[in-house]
């Protein structure tokens, strides 16, 4: 199989690094190796996937679990991040690979559920039952030996992920792929633009992530949060396509302080009038998961180039 | 008045999965699934709980003092004794014979729910001051942390009325409990292991399972260990190759991080586990190193549940090390393959046994 040029969009190290610089990423991914999922390299740090389909998707999966991917997003990395050396594996050839092993079981998972007694047939009688405050009928999962019953919800819980995966590909369809592997891609060059930042010379980060460094530092007034300010500005998406620039209509904005993105309120008054900044926002301070469509993706990290032009006292 | 500092910083940062000392790898939260009363309806409780399931068909009657109630009571009342503070908890059937802490009374945001002195918490510190450490001492091989608790759990049993941890001890899960519950699918056999159909699952399963009879490490195959411990003229019988894997059984679901490593908190240990986040509680060991501290991260109504957790963990993980299973909603690791058909497109190599 040779990898479809417009799958292999993700580079499987970039990728854990992203997920490593996520809320609790660096644990998670030391569990994913403990359970064999992740390789560790000789100094111990995860940092490859396994070269095994299976693994690596299950963990995928997982990421997505976390938040750190949506399942689309999974599913694409899957598809597009297969270890080297073992080829690629296509979209259709995950999706096909997801319903041979569901195929696979013994047994359906209306059968499962009928096993375990949680079909939901019999819920009026036994609601009935309860609301007369009698005992309630023992369940069938009981008369399991406890061992077969956990054996048997487990394999139930597993062939109801591996459904929701389907559909989840069924309804990205081969276009979505696509679109959720150019988001994850996107998300991880937000990751190195803000590392970046941290990097240069002079830049300043504040206790929430804010990077800011002063190109002109300005020797006006720091505008308050009660103030109103007027700027010039450009804001760029980590791919490096300005969104929205002040410079190209010709015409600066003005805008109360607390009436923009919390990146924004936050350096604007670590500026002052005359200053030339630019500023690094994580998501968090930006436009957060969901982003603004069409012009913000979710989980963007933003550059924006700001000019403080002046302030006025938005209360007069 | 002790510090809190670390972690009033965290709860105002909100950055709670980093809350607890990462443990050793491969130890974890201890057990099972904390039913949210509201999820309980339909479903009978997926898993064990904390410390062995309660009697079967006994209906929870408070006013009524069983042995077993007394011991409980008796348990508790030991911990206090040590300096902990256990009074906003009690140890209760949490329904459907899955067993858990509940609130005494409601708790603040920000309260300390339970303090537990380092004293009674067997982490690998202990075991190695203990007189069992002379079991890994010069061993050629390297022995995990939980299988050093795991001997030091073995030794504290043995020594019977003589060990401060006693009360402790013989509140923990017996081979029998774990097989009446299910129990981790490590200790499960190979039969048992089938009837999931779960390629990965298994081979996790039995990786645990060779774990926990520490099978790499020759200094601790039964006759090397029996004749060592013979030796050092330790308590009681040399334990047997089934009890070590018991014992580490035991550990590994239920240690909790300590400080750089990990450890066996007593109450703390009894709690169900639950994959909520943000989770109702903290947990961790205090600045100066001396004290298991839980704390509620919300509001917590007097006789709700407290739970733990060691992070949203995939059934694929829970089955093996804490013997529980989450009904699934959201996607977690699904297992891509069964020991019956391979998936025909992954490639060699993958988690499924030929």
């Amino acid at each position: 199989m040779t990898a479809p040029p417009d799958l292999a969009l993700v580079d499987c190290a970039e990728l854990l690094e992203d997920v490593r610089r996520a809320d609790g990423g660096a644990a998670r991914l030391d569990a994913l190796a403990e359970d064999g999922l992740l390789m560790r390299e000789g100094d111990g740090r995860v940092s490859r996937w396994q070269s095994a389909g299976a693994p690596l998707q299950a963990a995928l999966l997982s990421l997505a679990e976390a938040g750190a991917l949506s399942t689309a997003e999974a599913g694409a990395a899957a598809g597009a991040c297969q270890a080297p050396g073992s080829g690629w594996l296509a979209w259709g050839a995950y999706k096909k690979a997801l319903s041979t092993t569901l195929n696979g079981y013994s047994t359906s998972v209306a059968q499962d559920r009928e096993a375990l007694g949680t079909a939901p047939a019999l819920g009026s009688a036994a609601g009935a039952t309860a609301a007369a405050g009698q005992e309630q009928a023992p369940s069938r999962a009981l008369a399991l030996p406890p061992r077969a019953r956990l054996a048997c919800e487990f394999r139930l819980s597993q062939k109801v992920l591996l459904n929701q995966a389907l559909a989840a590909n069924e309804a990205a369809g081969s276009a979505g792929i696509r679109e959720a592997a150019a988001r994850l891609r996107l998300q991880v060059q937000g990751a190195r633009v803000y590392e970046a930042a941290l990097a240069e010379e002079g830049a300043i980060v504040t206790g929430s992530g804010l990077v800011l460094v002063h190109e002109v530092e300005g020797t006006g007034a720091s505008p308050s949060t009660t103030d109103e300010v007027t700027v010039h500005y450009e804001g760029e998406t980590a791919d490096g396509v300005v969104f929205d620039s002040s410079y190209e209509r010709g015409k600066p904005m003005s805008f109360a302080v607390t009436g923009v993105i919390g990146g924004w309120t936050e350096g604007l008054q670590l500026m002052k009038v005359g200053g030339k900044a630019r500023l690094t926002i994580p998501s968090h301070l930006g436009y957060g998961d969901k982003g603004s469509p069409p012009k913000i993706p979710p989980k963007a990290t933003l550059t924006f180039t700001v000019e403080l032009l002046g302030i006025k006292d938005a209360l007069y | 008045m002790p510090t809190i500092v670390v972690f009033t910083h965290l709860l105002l940062a909100g950055a709670l999965t980093l809350m607890s000392t990462p443990p050793a790898r491969s130890i974890r939260a201890p057990p099972p699934v904390c039913l949210d009363k509201k999820k309980a309806t339909a479903k009978k409780p997926a898993s064990a709980g904390g410390f062995g399931a309660a009697p079967k068909k006994t209906k929870p009657k408070e006013a009524e003092s069983t042995p077993e109630q007394r011991q409980r009571l008796d348990f508790m009342d030991w911990v206090s004794a040590a300096g902990g503070v256990v009074d906003a908890v009690r140890l209760a059937d949490c329904g459907g014979g899955l067993r858990g802490l509940k609130a005494t009374r409601d708790l603040k945001k920000g309260e300390v729910i339970v303090r537990i002195p380092r004293s009674i918490i067997l982490d690998v510190e202990r075991a190695e001051a203990s007189a069992v450490s002379s079991i890994w001492r010069g061993a050629a091989d390297e022995i995990p942390g939980y299988v050093k608790i795991g001997l030091a759990v073995l030794y504290e049993q043995r020594r019977g009325a003589e060990s401060d941890l006693r009360p402790y001890l013989e509140l923990l899960p017996s081979r029998a409990d774990f097989e009446r519950d299910g129990g981790p699918a490590a200790l499960w056999s190979d039969a048992e292991l089938a009837v999931t159909e779960c390629g990965g699952l298994i081979e996790s399963a039995k990786r645990r399972r060779r774990q926990s009879y520490a099978a790499d490490v020759r200094a601790l195959q039964p006759a090397a260990l029996a004749a060592r411990w013979t030796e050092l003229g330790l308590p009681g019988e040399p334990p047997s190759a089934e009890e070590l894997s018991w014992a580490v059984t035991v550990v590994t679901s239920r240690a909790y991080g300590v400080g750089s490593g990990s450890g066996l908190v007593p109450v703390v240990d009894m709690a169900n586990h639950d994959g909520r986040y943000p989770q109702h509680t903290a947990k961790g060991l205090e600045e100066d190193g001396k004290t298991f501290v839980v704390l509620a991260t919300e509001r917590i109504k007097q006789g709700a549940q407290v739970c733990l957790t060691y992070g949203n963990l995939a059934n694929l993980l829970l089955l093996p090390q804490f013997g529980s299973v989450l009904p699934s909603q959201k996607p977690r690791l699904a297992c891509k393959c069964s020991p019956r058909r391979h998936a025909a497109p992954f490639p060699t190599g993958s988690c499924c046994p030929r």
